[in-house]
């Protein structure tokens, strides 16, 4: 394990316990649901129980009419206010979704979509009016596969279209179709990734409350990106962006889904602004499944070219995404990435990957923790094994020789995307060490012949980070910004504020970023505070808290601005001590004359006089408040490999992981538990879609999966003990060497898992061509019916 | 509670002082009329509004359908013995082993804390663990009226998915497992509080159903400035995240490690906390942090001695 060298401090790399987690620990957090104000309404929705219906009339009266109804919004009264439509933040040339409705009004394309909002006095009033709207649907045929989608003839869901299409966008390099054709071994599978979702255990909310002048509005939300949903908010209803203020209080997960505004949060300010009164709107958990952004779901037909000695020379892929019956706010978004990173950490120069984005009668979908990357990773690595089976070459071997190695780093990977630094092959050696590989091998011949299905899966992903560069946003269509904006403000009490436009939901900002901040100034980490989630006192970043970019950009920027900070106490300092600026060096809360350490302030002592500044050298601004815009100038790449060892019982089809073992690299670690963490629990939800986590549509369009007892998540009965090595390799072109660690754990499950059960299964021929592995599939892939 | 996870239509709940009571009470009001028990399925589908029933007839009240004896070669469950007695009863795990082994696997022990035999049976749930185990040991339906009672075997019990052979009006009173003889339900628990001293998930008991009782919620586990042996482990582990989750989880150990006799295995632990839901975490370092907890309660004495 290679530590950074240049790190800037003790405290960063430290152990460091969470700032946040006394008030969660006893009750005293404060989420979107915890907020009560005075004379608040309550909203529920009135949603559509079928996924493809013309809407012949909405008759609102009898709601109206219920006693404690204060107001009911339909899809027609936001039409003649000019409001009713949701843009689509990341958008691709020729993208025909660009926007969708608030409220359906002519017709509804999928179950669960919202028609109508009340507002009323309890939750309770608001549930029964909801009840009390009375809809004419007239239904229309329904398409819900992706694939059958696309054939002649299928249901269209927006016939204004002439097909089901949304978009193609294909990523290439070299000569694919070459490579193909005169390659000695080539693979092809068709594999399939199911539709699942974040579910964060805290649902969507928001709470709105007009202000008392003309256009405020002040909004609390669940939402990882409070200056991003201010922006939208604001264009969404035609408000002045200042007079609007957006909140993110304490946030229960996010994992993607949260990156988005949804209408029923706009809808919830919209009735706040039309009664005059606060307004609560908590989704339950039956609207989360049927309403919340989907994900996921892609179908690859892929071929893999190799020569004889397993050397990859060419990846050609088809696939079809279904982005349900609209674009979410992040559009095919994931799918893009998928294009991207679907090369992996692995050497080959010819590529070619085209995805058909699909709608269908389902519900959007949007962000998901690894955004399109596991999908990726599962189509690839699923390949590598193929591979190997194929040439009879050990998997770990095949992987050997044609991962990247740190000698070709950096590297452009044939998506296009210049891979920083790391050591691809150290990680899988130290993973095939951490579950005893070789061992495993011997005693799964050993258990074989006792008639025991021992697997062996191994996977590796490259996951691009640290978003991103401005300018590569616009590049890939993403309407957002790449920066972070922070201030690192020392007070007169040489005490520092941090302010910051990201917004945790769990991940521990308070801690990671003030551990940074304290680094750089030699104060105390408790002398730290860290102020997110208010758009009203906190700088502009619309970006917020996703794609694991707030390490990799919003710790450089508070590094950076708390370096001015230090830069201008020690310039004060000087000028108290009649020293060179050169000569002060700042440590452990104190500034002091090089060689002469009796010579020395304390930093409070400095900072009273920067905020007092009745002595201050000429030309410098009072105070010691400092801001930094930091943009990166590349993106930066994160890593890991994974191994796990199970066992399949073929009678049951239950699966038992004996060993998972991660080693992983995020560059220089500010707080190596709060990694541990994110890449354990991102781990957790990656087991979850490899063996459990499927969203179901009948055909229909009815969801089957509404609740826990359907839609099961992984326990602490399913999720192994995980041994976990670190590399260290700072990030190349990143101050302080970071790169992200948000998702990564989340990528690589389904593909190791997916690996692991064909090579237990090995013996019947059984080729693992999606997820989730369910006891039920499991079983039938152990147990083939005979052939005809 | 919140609106998130209370919001059912209007209904009218009567609280049933004995069976006559309570068979007289379903039988005027028919159909309309749903029995509460111990709520843990009922509930979750009057919140989301799946059901609706003009009339909830709480039977916990009454003490006299609270038992477990053996006669007759068989095991009796009283219907409104709670799971978790049935849990702990010796001559269950003697005599009918599959039932004891199954209903460790009934939710986690919130649920079982307030969930009974015959409320799980006569919801018939397809994938709940009693109904199967049921059929497969031939057990045996107790079924009264207003003016009868009944003996049902479970094969024609359990008629479909979630529907018995009780007419309007019947009341499942008994359930007899011949002696000697997996699915799970998962719900994210993070509504967890101690009912006299039991952690029970707050939002599928009525306020009504507490009148009289102790209700200690995670506030009243620990004072501001000093953290329970329990939050200072869940801190030192990083054993939380977004939090959301934490005060269900730290509640429901608070009952668990209470009753420890002897430091609990990583497999209880997860045992002990399987089918509650954190979504951030992973779970191991909860493990280790309950781990840490009973050493560091043990140390202060709060953790009865093996010594």
């Amino acid at each position: 394990v290679s530590v950074a060298e240049a790190r800037p401090g003790l405290l960063v790399g430290a152990r460091v316990t969470r700032a946040e987690d006394p008030k969660l620990l006893t009750g005293r957090a404060r989420f979107v649901d915890d907020i009560d104000l005075p004379g608040m309404l309550h909203a529920a929705v009135h949603r559509s129980p079928i996924a493809h219906a013309r809407i012949r009339s909405v008759d609102v009266s009898a709601a109206l009419g219920h006693p404690g109804v204060h107001a009911v919004l339909i899809g027609e009264h936001l039409a003649a206010r000019g409001v009713g439509e949701m843009a689509v933040t990341w958008v691709q040339p020729g993208q025909k979704s660009v926007s969708y409705p608030m409220l359906a009004s002519d017709v509804v394309r999928y179950l669960g979509e919202a028609v109508a909002i009340v507002a009323a006095d309890s939750r309770y009033v608001a549930e029964d009016a909801a009840e009390l709207i009375a809809v004419d649907y007239e239904p229309l045929p329904v398409v819900v596969d992706a694939e059958r989608a696309l054939e002649d003839g299928a249901p269209l869901v927006h016939p204004d279209w002439g097909d089901n299409v949304v978009v193609q966008v294909v990523r290439e390099a070299g000569h694919v179709d070459r490579a193909i054709a005169d390659a000695p071994v080539v693979v092809r599978e068709r594999l399939k990734v199911q539709r699942s979702m974040a579910v964060p255990l805290e649902t969507r909310g928001a709470v709105a409350s007009p202000g008392g002048g003309e256009g405020e509005l002040t909004l609390w939300l669940s939402n990882q990106g409070p200056h991003r949903a201010k922006t939208h908010l604001a264009r969404m209803l035609r408000l002045p962006e200042h007079r609007v203020r957006v909140l993110a209080p304490d946030v229960g997960g996010g994992f993607g889904l949260k990156d988005h505004v949804y209408a029923e949060e706009v809808l919830t300010a919209l009735l706040a602004i039309d009664t005059g009164r606060p307004v609560k709107w908590i989704e339950d958990r039956q609207e989360h499944f049927v309403a919340s952004v989907h994900a996921r779901e892609q179908l690859h037909d892929i071929e893999l070219a190799a020569d004889e000695n397993g050397r990859i020379l060419g990846v050609r892929d088809r696939f079809i995404t279904d982005a349900g019956a609209y674009c979410s706010n992040v559009g095919v978004g994931p799918s893009v990435t998928t294009l991207g990173m679907l090369p992996g950490p692995y050497r080959f120069e010819n590529y070619r990957s085209q995805l058909t984005a699909v709608v269908t009668n389902k519900a959007p979908s949007g962000a998901y923790r690894g955004f399109g990357q596991t999908q990726a990773t599962f189509v690839m690595e699923r390949m590598m094994d193929r591979l190997a089976r194929r040439l009879e070459l050990d998997p770990a071997e095949l992987r050997l020789r044609n991962l990247v190695t740190p000698e070709e780093l950096p590297r452009q990977s044939p998506a296009g995307l210049t891979y920083d630094s790391g050591d691809y092959p150290q990680a899988l050696r130290d993973a095939l060490e951490l579950i005893d590989y070789d061992g495993w091998r011997q005693r799964q011949r050993k258990l074989a012949e006792e008639g025991r299905r021992i697997g062996i899966g191994l996977g590796g992903y490259v996951e691009m980070t640290g978003m991103g560069p401005s300018k590569e946003m616009a590049l890939v269509g993403f309407n957002i910004n790449g920066y972070q904006n922070v201030s690192v403000w020392m007070d007169p009490q040489g005490r520092v504020t941090v302010h910051t436009g990201i917004a945790s939901s769990g991940q521990g900002h308070q801690t990671t970023l003030a551990q940074i901040c304290a680094s750089e100034l030699g104060v105390p980490f408790e002398d730290v505070a860290v102020v997110q989630g208010d758009t009203a006192t906190t700088p502009y970043d619309a970006a917020g808290s996703i794609g694991s970019r707030t390490a990799a950009v919003g710790g450089v920027a508070v590094m950076l601005a708390s370096r001015k900070v230090a830069s201008k106490l020690r310039d004060l300092a000087a000028h108290l001590l009649e020293a060179s600026p050169d000569d002060v060096e700042l440590a452990d809360g104190r500034l002091t004359v090089k060689g002469s350490p009796s010579t020395s302030l304390t930093v409070r002592e400095v900072a009273e006089q920067a905020a007092l500044a009745h002595d201050l050298p000429d030309g410098m601004a009072p105070g010691l408040e400092e801001r930094e815009v930091y943009d990166p100038e590349h993106l930066t790449f994160s890593y890991a490999m994974h191994a796990a060892v199970v066992e399949v019982d073929a009678a049951t089809g239950v699966l038992s992981i004996l060993k998972y073992a991660v080693v992983h690299d995020c560059g220089t670690m500010i707080n190596p538990s709060v990694v541990e963490g994110q890449i354990l629990g991102g781990l957790a939800q990656g087991i979850g879609g490899a063996l459990l986590e499927e969203l179901v549509y009948d055909g229909d369009g009815q969801l089957l999966t509404t609740t826990f007892l359907d839609y099961l998540l992984p326990s602490a009965t399913e999720v192994p003990f995980v041994d976990l090595g670190h590399l260290e390799i700072p990030a190349l072109a990143v101050p302080g060497g970071f790169k992200g660690t948000g998702e990564g754990g989340a990528i690589a499950p389904p593909a190791v898992l997916a690996n692991a059960v064909e090579d237990a299964l090995a013996a019947s021929g059984a080729v693992v061509d999606r997820t989730p592995l369910t006891p039920s599939a499991i079983w039938h892939l152990a147990n083939p019916e005979p052939a005809p | 509670m919140s609106a998130r996870s209370m919001k059912p239509a209007p209904f009218t709940l009567r609280r049933a002082d004995s069976v006559d009571h309570a068979l007289a009470l379903l039988g005027d009001h028919g159909e309309d009329a749903r029995v509460l028990a111990g709520g843990q399925s009922l509930m979750p589908l009057i919140n989301l509004r799946l059901s609706q029933p003009a009339l909830l007839v709480d039977l916990n009240g009454p003490k006299e359908l609270h038992y477990v004896c053996t006669a007759d070669s068989a095991v009796r469950f009283g219907a409104l013995t709670r799971q978790r007695t049935l849990e702990r009863d010796a001559s269950t795990a003697k005599h009918v082993p599959l039932l004891a082994q199954a209903v460790m696997l009934v939710g986690h022990f919130q649920n079982r804390n307030r969930g009974t035999v015959g409320g799980s049976l006569a919801h018939a749930d397809p994938a709940a663990e009693l109904p199967t185990v049921a059929v497969a040991l031939d057990a045996e339906m107790v079924v009264r009226g207003r003016d009868s009672t009944r003996t049902v075997d479970a094969k024609t019990f359990f008629q479909g998915p979630l529907t018995t052979a009780l007419e309007p009006g019947e009341l499942l009173v008994e359930a007899r497992f011949p002696a000697w003889g997996r699915a799970s339900s998962y719900r994210e628990g993070a509504c967890t509080i101690l009912l006299d001293g039991h952690a029970v998930r707050s939002c599928i008991v009525l306020a009504a159903q507490v009148d009289g009782a102790e209700v200690t919620t995670v506030e009243g586990l620990s004072d501001v400035t000093a953290l329970s042996e329990i939050q200072q482990a869940f801190a030192d582990n990083h054993a939380l995240q977004c939090g959301f989750c934490t005060p269900g989880f730290v509640v429901s150990l608070h009952e668990f490690l209470r009753d420890c006799d002897r430091a609990p295995t990583s497999h209880e632990i997860c045992v002990a906390i399987g089918s509650k839901l954190c979504r951030c975490t992973g779970y191991q370092q909860i493990v280790e942090a309950v781990t840490d907890a009973y050493a560091a309660m043990l140390a202060s004495a709060e953790v009865r001695s093996a010594a």
